[in-house]
């Protein structure tokens, strides 16, 4: 509970970091136009030709926006950690953490707070309720429930891989750019459709890092495309066992810190 | 005895890249790593109250032992026992008594007013309000930073920021404090100022310093006790006068002459020199008192001015190195 707290604190003072600066707002929207322009690719090709087989704009729309949320839910409460390898490994900040009596958990992931980020969980969340929309989603309290569960363990997911960019970055130090698979990019895959996904990438992005079980299945059982709500409440246990699976590299990272400077 | 470091070692490995003309290609996929001894059997102790200064050349291994001793790193091997835990495997319970001041960095959010990560460091340490209210009002007065308070950190000057520095790491009131290179870059009222801070707070609150720093200044006006490290040995622990004593166990005395005059020998004298009007007479003040030879000089010489000088300590510390060839 104590550490909650002074989480919500470090976001504050961040926070306030932020708001020093002017022109935050434009920052905002900036990162607004980008979000609201990410998908256009998709949609002109797909008014171009129709739609892929069954698959429409809207449900290719809709498994991207709940993957968008969820990243830009990570970003926004654990940006710290994406940060963390390049600027707090490398300058030797990381000490100043370890000098201080509470978690370096919760330090690391406050430690970054910018409110910009909030302008793509907004995007992505406008998304989600429009397609859903589109495609006579029922808002039922289970569909709600579902979708709920999705962006949560969305967010626990993208805060893994995170936190096990963070990890790796113990021994590395740098040169880590190949982990934007996960990150940046990985809400990319989510834009082609799943039957014409690559099996590799398909097993990639359920069993290793649960991509699809906190998007596309939650979207399915919600617009009942098949796949059941069981599959579709997978979100925030895979979610949470990623991040669990992460957290034991991260520890394993922090036993093998070598300061850097002087 | 508050703080026991024995026989701790700790080693680094560098990578070095390879030599030759491809070596920065090859360096990109082989390294030849080279493991380098940061710390080298270090044992001491220290008690609650003393102010210890540490010093020793750039890489010796200062910082390695500070970060040791305050729980960031993990030695190799050896034990280290401060307050009776082991730092790095109760990191939380020892960083909530101990404070840390590096020169370099700072412990406050740069965005922000002090005031605000004042408030934050109290959350931090968990300090109840009436202590941290009484001990927060105290250091204000002390270190004279109350107008300081509603300035964002990176508007302050060095010797603004310093102090706010050192009030931070003092918040929480540890009873232990490391200062590593505090005076860097600060000027000559700021340091006067600072020592004098940390002087009464270790004589008032009986707070352990060790502290690390070039400035022999800071040593001389602060320490009792110095502990030099080199190549990761601990080569001296004492005081620092007996430390003068074994490495410039000579005194000078300057004495400037209406007119030039031919060199005579004194007995008891080491060396004499004679630069134009000048005579440097060197001498050891253990084995002929001072007086002695300044009654000698002012009967045989046409003295204009005479001076007694000692050795600088910037120079001893600067021949022992070379002396350790360190």
């Amino acid at each position: 509970m104590k550490s909650l707290k002074l989480y919500f604190k470090y976001i504050r003072i961040n926070m306030l970091s932020g708001l020093q600066y002017k022109g935050w707002w434009l920052m905002i929207l900036q990162t607004l136009i980008v979000v609201v322009t990410d998908p256009i690719g998709i949609i002109l090709l797909f008014y171009r030709f129709g739609s892929v087989g069954e698959w429409s704009v809207e449900k290719i729309l809709l498994i991207y926006a709940i993957a968008v949320t969820s990243f830009g839910l990570a970003e926004t409460f654990s940006r710290g950690f994406d940060y963390f390898p390049w600027r707090m490994i490398r300058s030797g900040d990381f000490d100043r953490i370890l000098l201080r009596p509470c978690s370096v958990f919760v330090q690391v992931a406050g430690s970054f707070f910018h409110i910009h980020r909030i302008s793509r969980v907004f995007g992505g969340f406008c998304a989600i309720i429009w397609c859903m929309l589109k495609l006579d989603a029922v808002f039922s309290p289970l569909n709600v429930l579902v979708l709920i569960m999705a962006l949560i363990g969305g967010y626990f997911a993208y805060t893994g891989v995170f936190v096990m960019t963070s990890g790796i970055a113990f021994f590395t130090i740098e040169g880590l750019d190949w982990i934007y698979i996960f990150t940046n990019a990985s809400y990319q895959v989510t834009r082609c459709p799943i039957d014409y996904m690559p099996k590799i990438l398909r097993n990639l992005f359920t069993f290793f890092m649960p991509m699809l079980v906190i998007s596309y299945y939650p979207a399915s059982a919600i617009c009942g495309w098949g796949e059941g709500y069981a599959k579709g409440l997978l979100a925030l246990p895979a979610g949470l066992a990623f991040l669990g699976f992460s957290l034991y590299i991260w520890r394993f990272g922090v036993r093998h810190y070598q300061s850097t400077g002087s | 005895m508050q703080i026991e470091l024995k026989e701790i070692c700790k080693n680094y490995k560098v990578s070095q890249r390879p030599e030759g003309r491809f070596g920065m290609l090859k360096g990109a996929f082989v390294r030849n790593t080279k493991t380098i001894k940061a710390l080298d059997n270090i044992t001491f102790n220290i008690r609650q109250g003393e102010l210890v200064g540490y010093i020793g050349p750039n890489g010796a291994g200062k910082s390695t032992t500070v970060k040791i001793m305050s729980g960031i790193l993990t030695p190799d091997s050896g034990s280290c026992t401060i307050m009776n835990r082991i730092p790095y495997k109760e990191r939380k319970s020892h960083v909530s008594e101990i404070g840390v001041v590096f020169g370099q960095r700072s412990q406050l959010w740069w965005d922000v007013p002090v005031n605000d990560s004042f408030d934050l460091l109290k959350d931090i340490y968990d300090i109840p309000t009436i202590r941290y209210k009484k001990r927060f009002d105290e250091l204000i007065e002390a270190l004279s930073i109350s107008d300081l308070l509603k300035t964002p950190v990176r508007q302050l000057s060095l010797g603004q920021r310093m102090r706010c520095e050192i009030a931070s790491a003092l918040l929480h009131s540890p009873k232990i404090l490391f200062l590593d290179e505090p005076t860097i870059g600060l000027d000559a009222v700021s340091k006067l100022a600072l020592r004098d801070f940390l002087k009464n707070e270790n004589h008032k609150n009986g707070v352990t310093m060790i502290l690390t720093t070039h400035d022999m200044d800071d040593i001389e006006s602060l320490c009792s006790r110095v502990m030099v490290i080199g190549h990761g040995n601990l080569l001296y622990d004492g005081n620092l006068d007996m430390l003068k004593q074994q490495y410039a166990p000579l005194c000078n005395i300057k004495a400037s002459l209406d007119k030039k005059t031919e060199k005579f020998h004194i007995e008891g004298t080491e060396d004499i020199k004679v630069v134009g009007n000048t005579w440097n007479v060197l001498y050891d003040p253990s084995k002929i008192p001072t007086h002695s030879i300044v009654e000698i000089l002012t009967k045989k010489l046409p003295l204009k001015d005479i001076v007694i000088e000692q050795q600088d300590i910037d120079e001893i510390i600067a021949q022992m190195y070379k002396e350790m060839s360190l």
